[in-house]
């Protein structure tokens, strides 16, 4: 039973409780006083005086009965009065209680800091209200350091990566050929792992700059298409590509790559049989819709949210206004489904939109982090 | 060209240096900005590579200071940052384009000579490697005078062997430049692109041009130097 309830069930249980006592002690005493009014009463000195009684038991009965239906006839219309008053006085009690929820809800990495609000003086939630912005305080500034760390030793890396790799392609044809090719593939992979790292931080710690234009998707998906296709094909999936020609949308191009590259990297990485990309505009063209879906492999988990690549696409789309991201996984396939800005909804979104965050309800539930 | 390498770690510089050298340049050194700036104002180079963050002075003042003297050396500034704002204010002061470490030897070959041919549009837009013609303004590839069809990806490609010969490219420096540095496809992608443009440009018949160097990469070349 949630909290409101008991709230409504504390409220009548109460009026039932003194409703009930009061009613109790009137049927008692009125029992009582009618049936010593049907008793013959006699003068203590003069026997012969005689008061002979008013009612008979049944009467007494007749009257008790009727003085029952009164009582219910007033005790109907009085629960139904508490239950809307209990309820009232829920609603009430709790509104704080939910605005702080709602608060707590909309926060995110880069508005740890705001804390949550509360414009009722009330001592009890004043207390939980200061106790959750203290906590709050504490988790937004060590996600800062985190972030600014990372961002510093993505930055310090940079310099010695530049020079392993100067220095391989200068020794490299005295290397045997196999050795050269493995440190040139791992020192790409590092280089990458960098600037992914420099980006989450960037994203997370609240310092990603955008260079926001209209980008048309359906090309630059076509652009990617023949890479994965080959991927694909070595991978033994087969990629069915059906995305709408001619959706554009107004979002940043070197992270809205990053986006597709991880979305896309991951579904033939941890993919199986049929992968489908899809793409299509949505609401009336004010949104466009990209959705990959995939089998999950067998035995794979590395989709449900152990990578760095799905926080790195949640980490940019907090950034990006308009832009929601959600996944699934539904009967063994693994859903993602990214939404972004239609061109000419951008202006009219940028006036409503504060947050950064799409107003919409989310279309499937979010994946862990 | 005659080349100003102003960077601050000495390592870093003396591979760059070397590189370009190696590549045919005249090259000076520095690793201070307040020399690298005397060096631009006192003699004439074609180009600098500056790297932002140096001790003295940093590029992107070294660069305010040049160009504020009317000077028009190409200047490629480098640096570990990459964020926009750095980048803006850094081509606001006058720089011509703007490298993010780490970079390959390749890619900053590359760059240098995009900046010259964008200083010199009457230079020769066409790439000869022995009957192999690329036409980098019509985007088209001749052998033999037979034009090869090519996607733009392939084009791409060709267009990175053939502005680098007869130096190899290594793979990775390919992936970078032909598709983006974001796409994680290891080599497998190349490898077919590879194969791809080989049966388009090495026709039975002709000489090989397109060769694998294992260990290095691939280069665009008769044969091997």
């Amino acid at each position: 039973m949630n909290f409101r309830l008991r709230i409504v069930a504390w409220s009548v249980l109460s009026i039932v409780l003194i409703v009930g006592v009061l009613f109790g002690a009137a049927h008692w005493h009125l029992d009582g006083e009618l049936r010593k009014e049907g008793r013959d009463l006699s003068h203590g000195s003069h026997p012969d005086w005689t008061i002979h009684g008013s009612y008979t038991d049944a009467e007494v009965q007749d009257i008790l009965g009727e003085l029952m239906t009164v009582w219910l006839w007033i005790a109907v219309p009085l629960l139904l009065a508490s239950v809307g008053v209990g309820y009232s006085i829920a609603v009430r009690s709790l509104r704080p209680v939910r605005r702080i929820n709602q608060e707590l809800a909309s926060l995110n990495s880069l508005s740890f800091a705001q804390g949550v609000h509360l414009p009722e003086r009330d001592a009890e939630l004043a207390a939980l209200v200061h106790h959750i912005n203290d906590l709050l305080g504490r988790v937004g500034k060590s996600y800062q350091e985190m972030a600014e760390y990372s961002s510093r030793v993505a930055h310090e890396l940079r310099l010695p990566l530049t020079l392993l790799r100067l220095r391989l392609e200068a020794v490299a044809p005295e290397l045997p050929p196999e050795v050269s090719e493995d440190l040139q593939e791992e020192i790409h992979h590092l280089s990458q792992l960098v600037e992914r790292s420099l980006l989450m931080a960037k994203a997370e710690g609240g310092t990603l700059e955008h260079e926001i234009q209209p980008i048309d998707l359906s090309a630059l998906l076509e652009d990617l298409h023949d890479g994965y296709s080959i991927l694909a094909d070595q991978a033994d999936i087969t990629l069915q590509w059906q995305p709408e020609p001619g959706l554009t949308v107004h979002s940043d191009p070197s992270l809205l790559r990053q986006i597709l590259h991880n979305l896309l990297g991951n579904a033939i990485r941890h993919g199986s049989g049929e992968i489908h990309v899809e793409a299509r505009s949505l609401d009336g063209g004010q949104h466009v819709l990209l959705e990959i879906r995939n089998r999950i492999a067998e035995g794979d988990t590395s989709l449900l949210g152990t990578g760095t690549g799905l926080r790195l696409v949640r980490a940019i789309i907090s950034t990006l206004a308009g832009a929601s991201f959600q996944t699934a996984e539904i009967d063994g396939n693994y859903i993602a489904r990214l939404e972004l800005l239609c061109c000419e909804s951008e202006e009219e979104h940028a006036l409503t939109s504060t947050s950064g965050k799409s107003d919409e309800a989310p279309l499937l539930q979010n994946g862990p982090h | 060209m005659r080349i100003l390498v102003a960077e601050d770690d000495k390592k870093v510089r003396s591979h760059v240096v070397g590189a370009l050298r190696a590549a045919g340049h005249a090259v000076d050194d520095t690793g201070d900005g307040e020399e690298a700036q005397w060096l631009l104002m006192e003699h004439s180079y074609d180009a600098a590579v500056l790297d932002i963050m140096m001790p003295g002075r940093d590029g992107v003042r070294v660069t305010r200071a040049v160009r504020a003297a009317g000077r028009a050396t190409l200047i490629l500034l480098a640096t570990a940052r990459s964020d926009i704002q750095d980048r803006v204010s850094g081509l606001d002061a006058g720089a011509d384009d703007y490298i993010v470490k780490p970079y390959s030897t390749e890619e900053l070959l590359a760059r240098l000579r995009a900046l010259q041919r964008r200083a010199k549009p009457d230079l020769d837009p066409v790439l000869r490697v022995a009957d192999l013609e690329i036409d980098l303004r019509a985007r088209v590839a001749r052998r033999d005078g037979q034009e090869i069809s090519l996607t733009n990806r392939e084009f791409s490609l060709l267009e990175v062997l053939a502005e680098a010969s007869p130096r190899p490219v290594s793979k990775a420096t390919l992936v970078e430049r032909v598709w983006d540095q974001h796409f994680d496809s290891g080599t497998n992608v190349l490898n077919v692109y590879i194969s791809y443009l080989r049966k388009k440009v090495d026709l039975p018949g002709c000489v090989p041009l397109l060769q694998t160097l294992r260990g290095i990469g691939f280069a665009l070349r008769e044969d091997a130097p």
